[in-house]
């Protein structure tokens, strides 16, 4: 296996008294698929935006390239903390992240929604950006669709403009959270197509999805979640035979 | 027959033409310097109110609490007198209305402004996060836009209150039309015809504000039509778990 990317260390977070990540350990090597997979409510999503501090975890810490990113607790830690969030948008540039519901800037174009990292984030002119943009976006096939509105495109559209939107910035690992679930159903194929091709490029991907096909397929290894901690993790075809109880009926329930 | 005997006469609403006019223009002006610095004061309050620092939020609600609550007739006129006896600041009638009008209408502004950048789905700021925008360039290119969207309409309809409001400026002797109109009603004993061209001014003015505000309005719709079906989705039930 390649060199370590990413680590999850002990992380944990909670909402108030409810504790929704709880003790996470995981290590993602460079060129990994790692699927996330339980029943709703079991902290996935909240295990994908802890990597990159959409949601900052209160306990542990993540190690991106060998650096350490943490939240310090104590009052007394007030200064550090406003450094380490500070820098967090160097972390987040180097991570993509293509939501369930899309997030696609509809006051922008297309190809706008593309640009704006590539300026703000990346620094590049204008005319380069938007070169780099239309590449990104024909590669998602929306080469004809680059001055439209969101509103304009159909659900399967906007979540290309998105893929879109964070490939553009050449990021070196992509999180996928639960990207297909708000698609219509004949859209779905093609998201996941866009997916397995990004996979077969060497791109290193945490994915959340209740695609069990797409999952055992792709994934290099499997991350079964529960109750806000990692029950098992495997290849696929470990986590198929698994013999733990609560993944077997997990399994069983969704595959039948 | 004497003048003075018609029942309605509107000759000298004529001869005070200018007069009038000018006092239009005044009052305009009032209430677009006015509405500009509250459209300033009103952004910076609320995002002040939606700051992490409780001292800044704290400052931001007294403001708000204070400007809302206190009548346009005592802020012009403590703005105007109580200042000058106070603390010998002396501001002349014109600046002094616009600073009244701009505090008065920056109170409900912020809250206005306030609930805009709310409205924006929270999917908004977390994608332009992600990409790795500093968190003032999230608010600058990706919030403040689509919550500016939001609030034209109700920042319209303060532009038309402060159109109005400006009429009580006239306690201060700011020469503006409310002035002029009650100055010649009294010098020609036509108060009916004077007030009521004062009255069909400000009707006009009011009617064109609002055609512009809902032409403004309807430019962006294509805009707001997205984000609702974007909220829409944030309620969904599924995005909570997982």
């Amino acid at each position: 296996m390649s060199e370590t990317l990413l680590q999850l260390r002990n992380v944990g977070k909670r909402f108030g008294d409810h504790v929704v990540l709880k003790d996470i350990n995981l290590d993602i090597a460079k060129g990994e698929v790692v699927c996330v997979i339980g029943p709703s409510g079991s902290g996935k999503s909240t295990l994908l935006r802890c990597i990159n501090f959409i949601a900052p975890p209160e306990e542990g810490e993540v190690i991106f390239e060998g650096r350490t990113w943490k939240r310090f607790h104590s009052a007394f830690n007030f200064i550090a903390n406003r450094k380490y969030e500070a820098k967090l948008p160097t972390l987040r540039a180097e991570i993509g992240m293509v939501f369930q519901h899309f997030n696609v800037f509809p006051h922008m174009t297309a190809i706008e929604n593309v640009v704006l990292g590539l300026t703000k984030v990346r620094g590049n002119t204008r005319n380069v950006a938007r070169e780099i943009a239309e590449r990104s976006l024909r590669q998602v096939g929306l080469g004809d669709k680059l001055d439209q509105y969101p509103e304009k495109l159909s659900g399967g559209q906007k979540q290309r403009v998105a893929i879109a939107r964070a490939l553009a910035l050449n990021p070196k690992v992509m999180l996928f959270d639960e990207v297909t679930s708000a698609l219509d159903p004949e859209l779905v194929t093609g998201i996941l197509d866009e997916m397995r091709r990004l996979a077969s490029d060497g791109m290193t991907m945490v994915v959340v999805t209740h695609e069990m096909n797409f999952a055992f397929q792709v994934a290099t290894r499997i991350v079964f979640m529960d109750a806000g901690r990692i029950v098992t993790i495997g290849t696929p075809e470990e986590i198929r035979n698994t013999t733990e109880p609560r993944a077997r009926a997990f399994l069983s329930s969704i595959l039948g | 027959m004497d003048n003075s005997q018609l029942f309605f006469d509107f000759a000298p609403i004529w001869q005070a033409r200018t007069l009038l006019l000018e006092g239009f223009g005044i009052a305009m002006f009032s209430a677009v310097a006015g509405i500009f610095f509250a459209i300033l004061l009103g952004l910076i309050v609320a995002l002040m109110r939606l700051s992490r620092y409780r001292a800044l939020r704290a400052i931001a609600f007294t403001y708000t609490q204070l400007f809302r609550g206190v009548p346009l007739y005592v802020l012009v006129l403590w703005i105007y007198f109580g200042l000058v006896y106070a603390v010998g600041i002396d501001i002349p009638r014109i600046p002094s209305g616009i600073i009244a009008l701009a505090l008065l209408n920056s109170g409900y502004l912020s809250e206005t402004f306030r609930s805009g950048i709310l409205a924006v789905e929270k999917g908004q700021r977390e994608a332009g996060e992600a990409l790795g925008l500093r968190p003032w360039q999230v608010s600058r290119f990706i919030v403040l836009p689509q919550a500016g969207r939001i609030v034209v309409p109700p920042t319209g309809n303060q532009f038309v209150d402060a159109i109005k409001d400006s009429a009580i400026l006239s306690i201060i002797g700011v020469p503006e039309l409310m002035k002029v109109a009650q100055e010649q009603a009294n010098m020609y004993y036509r108060p009916f015809e004077f007030y009521t061209v004062a009255g069909l001014l400000y009707l006009i003015a009011v009617i064109i504000v609002s055609k512009g505000i809902s032409k403004l309005e309807q430019r962006l719709a294509r805009f707001s039509r997205a984000s609702k079906e974007a909220s829409s989705g944030e309620r969904r039930p599924s995005e909570v778990g997982g």
